[in-house]
């Protein structure tokens, strides 16, 4: 009887260790039909067992069924390694060359005025300013009579004009006009942003161009003061250019605002030290744009009362803050359109 | 404005460094634009004294000079003949440098000469180019010339409303309040001794609304010649051209005090009368520029007995120009009225410096102290006797304008509180008159600060006297209007971004196009067009576009009322280079009639043309065809809220007869909107953009149209609860058939049951019959309550199909 004891236990060791060697499906089904089928080495030793004495029987048979479920979980396990490693090979073969470029989608982007725009209309949306539009083609009394421009004034040569039908009709030279059409509207308080395209009669250069785009501002109400405007456009700076932009405030001449100033931010190349920069031509400062506390006269024009509101205008050229923002150096880009240009901003 | 600093130095004794002062002017208001040195580019050039002089040994023309220097004494060889011995004169060493050139010691025959004498050309002092410049300044020989002549030269940018800073003495002024030094003007000379002014020229002002002052001082008995160097020197670096003594102390009195003045030989003036009076119709004078002009009774004019002598402040006439024989000088020192100036200046297309300074609005105070400043230089530089007194006829004075300010207007204004001292103190310093009152300060402007009308300017005098800087910075509070609906701006931003997201760049491009383009742009007509003239500002019947007055170019002359023809220039420019372009722009066109504007619309224009999409290793190439451009268009109208509109065949000179579509919308109860057209660019438009073999497709849309109808989805839907039942159906029908018609039919046979009927193929070919196509779809049957049994699909789906054949006289191909 020891002899099927033995057998069993050799049998289980030999069918393990051949187990250990199979490597696919193929050699596993070999050692399942040669152990484990029904004319394999374990049937034969569990035939053997209707010779071996009745009493010994259970025993006997116990060893063997503990033998057949060592092999078959034997068996699962190498079945599941081979599929494990079957898999590994699988997707090692299918592996890619990650380097390769992707497949491109197609790919719009704003054009970079644009982008300006939106990022300064945004800012001041953000500081309760509404966004106004008006005419491109103007009068001249919104152009310049209601901002305080009369006629055969010498201030009118700040501002070349494209005329359509003169001296009435013309293309606006900035989008100031807004400024009096909004106040005719409604009364204070008044916090309005104005984007658009303005037009000037200038010949086409590196730095100038006939046709451009401002974003006018506007507030008006009882004790909004120079203050107010220095903040308000300083903190449109930082946000604008970077947080540790400086700006600077200088006494300059438009005829719609009194005191009017021009702001300047501390040049990004010499981070405002001057010297030899090319950026800023040794400066350290940046034009960036024009303001001041609307003129009295501007407010009397539209009816309101001048002794009472008060308020803040500026206009900044969007050209200049995206060639300042992105280092453009030619206003030409711009209108050129040519898409290798475009296609490289956000 | 060029100005040197050595002259302003003259009335204020400012010792700021050149940089600091310009910084300080230009955060003032007086914009310091460029910082020159005069002198700059001299290398080794310095004083020597001629201490003899003899004839080249051999060579004729030449002169050697001995030229003393600190410790030595040089041979210089020179061809110029105005030198004396003991002249001070300008001497570059060799290996010296002056205007960009080295100089080098030479050889003359022997004799090797040590540098070379300069003249004013050379150096950058004046535009004389005769004989050596010789120094009329104390100086020690082999001193730099530089220590002695050089100049720090300010460019000055003035804005419009400060016509007091376009000179010498308003700049002075300026630096004196800016720094505390004090403001030195020397005295003049009294006006004695001579006949009489009054008795040598007769002034009248027949028009005393454009001329509010009028002072002549008479000169007697001078003699013409050239200024000295001291004068052409500082003309020079104002960039004013020396001509005359006579002339150059206008000159230089006007750059000194900002009264433009002029002379007029006495002797040309018929019976030694000046009337200012208006011109007469028609009248005519030649001015000092030799430019005969014809002058109308808007225009001032300084006349004879007989005739106009001079354009008020504007310019001279020829016909009593001072020349070498001059030998009486009628100086006249005016103020005029600036609109009537400026308007003359501008119908004589004639901008002077006397004409910029009068139109701007100048003190009438200071003609005499000019006049008599200009009569003292005069008899100084050109000899002769001045007559005594001035002429004077002041008929209109400006009325005083008294301001009332208190310490708490300026802090309205400018969020920042003075003193009432303080301010008192800033304004005293510009020469304002101050009167402390119980609870504020009444203000006087002086003279020459005639832009100075309220508390706000006298709020920027302080500002911007005590800096900027000083002013807090705040964010605004306080009250907010409500939010004012711009429904078409918003739409605008969501339009952009979902053309960006199908894959078009934006582009902008310019407002004005060229006459010609709806010609170009239609098929039909005749190309090149003959050229035509239209009106300004009129809508030519030919062209239909509202025309610029004073265009750059004839490019750019006309106000779009499309977009196609931007677009289809920035196509063709990029195709060039780049083989998928898809563009579109958002912008304004202008229609006409001008009443009085036009009407400026947003219209949404795109155009492609080339590959479908951007080339890959990994894909292939297809081009882009009208179904691109509809599926892009459709996207769009779906996005906003506009999936129910339609697109039809139509027509457009634009466009390819057979492939353009006019997009449609329904309304309820009224006739439908039209959107705008989509499709293939007509070949012979593209062929007039050099875009011949190319199909491209472009779109314009009226954006007004779809902003104002656009809108969110009203009541959203859950997506459905039960199963559907999928079928295919393949519906032959007559090629003329449209999709639309099938599409429609299914709908209506459907029912409630049908929940979608999606074409997902077109199919003609050698199985079917010839005139016949196939088109594919995908229904789903579906009901909202229930799971829906087989049968009752197979039911509407018999229903579907017999009204195919009964209304379209369809086959059905296949179901699955
Ligand atoms: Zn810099």
């Amino acid at each position: 009887m020891v002899d099927v004891q033995v057998r069993l236990e050799a049998l289980r060791n030999r069918a393990v260790a051949e187990l250990r060697a199979v490597q696919d499906e193929a050699d596993l089904e070999r050692w399942r039909i040669a152990y484990l089928g029904r004319r394999g080495a374990l049937a034969e030793v569990t035939r053997g067992l209707a010779s071996a004495p009745a009493s010994e029987r259970p025993r006997l048979g116990q060893a063997a069924n503990q033998a057949k479920q060592t092999l078959e979980q034997a068996f699962a396990e190498c079945e599941q390694r081979l599929k494990v490693a079957a898999l590994e090979r699988a997707l090692q073969a299918e592996r890619v060359d990650v380097t390769l470029p992707g497949r491109p989608p197609a790919l719009g982007r704003l054009h970079p005025v644009t982008h300006v725009m939106e990022q300064v209309v945004r800012l001041f949306e953000r500081m309760g300013f509404q966004v106004a539009e008006g005419p491109e083609v103007e009068t001249d009394y919104y152009n310049f009579e209601a901002l305080n421009i009369p006629r055969d004034h010498p201030a009118r040569d700040i501002w070349d004009t494209i005329y359509v039908r003169p001296p009435e009709i013309l293309l606006r030279t900035h989008t100031s006009p807004v400024q009096a059409r909004v106040m005719e509207q409604q009364q204070p308080p008044v916090r309005v942003v104005v984007p658009g395209r303005c037009y000037r009669y200038e010949a086409l250069d590196a730095s100038h161009e006939w046709m451009f785009y401002q974003v006018e501002g506007l507030a008006v109400d009882e004790g909004i003061t120079m203050a107010d405007l220095k903040g308000t456009l300083t903190a449109f700076a930082r946000q604008m250019f970077w947080p540790e932009v400086r700006t600077r405030f200088r006494c300059d001449y438009f005829p719609f605002v009194e005191p009017g100033v021009e702001m300047s931010i501390s040049c990004h190349a010499c981070k405002g030290q001057g010297g030899p920069c090319a950026v800023c031509r040794g400066s350290g400062w940046l034009e960036i744009l024009g303001a001041g506390m609307v003129h009295p006269r501007v407010l009397e024009k539209v009816g309101y009362d001048s002794e009472r509101y008060t308020g803040f205008a500026f206009g900044m050229g969007l050209e200049r803050i995206a060639m300042i923002k992105y280092g453009i150096e030619d206003i030409r880009l711009f209108y050129s359109n040519d898409l290798r240009f475009l296609q490289q901003f956000p | 404005m060029k100005l040197p600093l050595s002259w302003i130095r003259e009335f204020v004794p400012v010792e700021l460094p050149p940089a600091r002062l310009a910084h300080l002017l230009t955060m003032a208001g007086a914009e310091v634009e460029d910082l020159a040195v005069l002198g700059a580019d001299w290398e080794q050039v310095v004083v020597g004294r001629v201490a003899s002089l003899e004839r080249h040994p051999s060579l004729e023309a030449l002169w050697v000079a001995r030229i003393e220097l600190r410790h030595a004494v040089v041979a210089v060889a020179t061809a110029a003949t105005n030198l004396r011995v003991g002249d001070l004169v300008p001497l570059v060493l060799p290996g010296g440098r002056v205007g960009g050139r080295t100089i080098e010691a030479r050889d003359f025959d022997g004799l090797t000469s040590q540098g070379m004498l300069l003249s004013a050309d050379e150096l950058g002092l004046a535009p004389d180019r005769q004989g050596i410049y010789v120094l009329d300044v104390a100086a020690q020989p082999g001193q730099p010339l530089q220590e002695v002549l050089g100049e720090v030269i300010f460019d000055f940018k003035i804005t419009p409303n400060r016509p007091d800073e376009m000179n010498v003495l308003g700049i002075a002024r300026e630096v004196a309040a800016l720094t505390g030094q004090p403001l030195t003007v020397p005295p003049l000379e009294p006006l004695a001794g001579g006949s009489p002014a009054a008795s040598l020229v007769a002034v009248e002002i027949p028009a005393p609304d454009l001329c509010l002052r009028y002072t002549a001082a008479v000169v007697q008995d001078i003699s013409v010649g050239p200024s000295p160097g001291w004068v052409q020197r500082r003309l020079h670096c104002c960039g004013v051209r020396p001509i005359s003594n006579v002339v150059d102390v206008t000159n230089y009195v006007m750059l000194e005090q900002g009264q433009p003045l002029h002379a007029f030989d006495a002797d040309l003036l018929a019976e030694g009368r000046l009337v200012i009076r208006r011109a007469w119709e028609g009248e005519r004078i030649v001015t000092l520029d030799g430019q005969g002009r014809e002058l109308s009774p808007e225009m001032l004019a300084i006349a004879d007995a007989r005739q106009a002598q001079a354009v008020a402040g504007v310019m001279g006439g020829l016909a009593s120009e001072v020349s070498e024989r001059t030998r009486h000088v009628v100086i006249e020192s005016a103020n005029f009225e600036p609109m009537s100036i400026r308007r003359t200046a501008r119908a004589l297309r004639l901008s002077t410096e006397a004409s910029k300074r009068f139109e701007r609005g100048l003190d009438p105070g200071q003609t005499a102290r000019a006049a008599q400043r200009a009569t003292n230089l005069m008899v100084r530089l050109a000899g002769g006797r001045a007559a005594a007194g001035l002429v004077d006829l002041y008929p209109t004075r400006l009325p005083k304008r008294r301001i009332f300010i208190t310490p708490e207007r300026l802090s309205t204004l400018l969020g920042k509180r003075y003193a009432q001292d303080e301010i008192a103190q800033v304004l005293t310093r510009l020469e304002f008159e101050v009167q402390p009152q119980a609870n504020g300060l009444e203000v006087v402007a002086p003279g020459h600060r005639r832009d100075v009308e309220g508390p706000a300017d006298l709020a920027e005098e302080v500002a911007r006297v005590t800096g900027y800087e000083a002013i807090p910075d705040t964010l605004l509070s306080g009250r907010l209007a409500e939010p004012r609906p711009n429904v078409a701006r918003d739409w605008e931003r969501r339009a952009r971004s979902i053309l960006v997201g199908c894959g078009l760049q934006e582009v902008i491009t310019y407002s004005l196009v060229e006459p010609s383009t709806p010609a170009r742009l239609d098929s039909r007509a005749p190309w090149p067009v003959p050229s035509t003239v239209a009106a300004p500002g009129l809508a030519s019947p030919l062209d239909g576009l509202v025309r610029v007055a004073n265009p750059l170019s004839a490019e750019q002359s006309a106000l779009r009322t499309t977009l196609l023809a931007s677009l289809l220039d920035i196509l063709r420019a990029n195709l060039r280079h780049s083989e998928r372009v898809a563009i579109f722009e958002l912008a304004r066109v202008y229609l006409p009639p001008l009443a009085p504007l036009p009407r400026e619309m947003r219209h949404l224009g795109i155009a492609l043309a080339g590959a479908r999409a951007p080339r890959a290793w990994n894909r292939e190439q297809g081009e882009l065809d009208f179904f691109d451009l509809k599926g892009v268009v459709e996207g769009l109208l779906r996005a906003l809220g506009l999936g129910a509109a339609r697109f039809r065949r139509a027509a457009h000179v634009s466009y390819h007869p057979g492939r353009v579509a006019e997009v449609v919308l329904p309304v309820a109860g009224r006739p439908e909107v039209v959107l705008g057209t989509l499709g293939q660019v007509h070949p012979r438009v593209a062929e007039r953009f050099d875009l011949q073999g190319r199909a491209v497709f472009a779109a314009e849309l009226d954006f007004e149209a779809l902003a104002s109808r656009a809108g969110e989805v009203g009541h959203a839907a859950a997506p459905p609860r039960f199963p559907g039942v999928e079928v295919d159906l393949a519906v032959q029908v007559q090629e003329a058939v449209t999709h639309e018609e099938v599409h429609a039919v299914l709908i209506a046979a459907g029912g409630e049951l049908l929940d979608r009927a999606e074409l997902f193929d077109v199919y003609r070919g050698e199985a079917l019959p010839s005139g016949t196509k196939s088109l594919a779809y995908s229904l789903t049957f579906r009901s909202p309550e229930r799971t829906l049994t087989d049968e009752e699909a197979v039911e509407v789906q018999a229903h579907i199909e017999r009204e195919l054949a009964h209304r379209l006289g369809a086959t059905i191909r296949g179901r699955s």
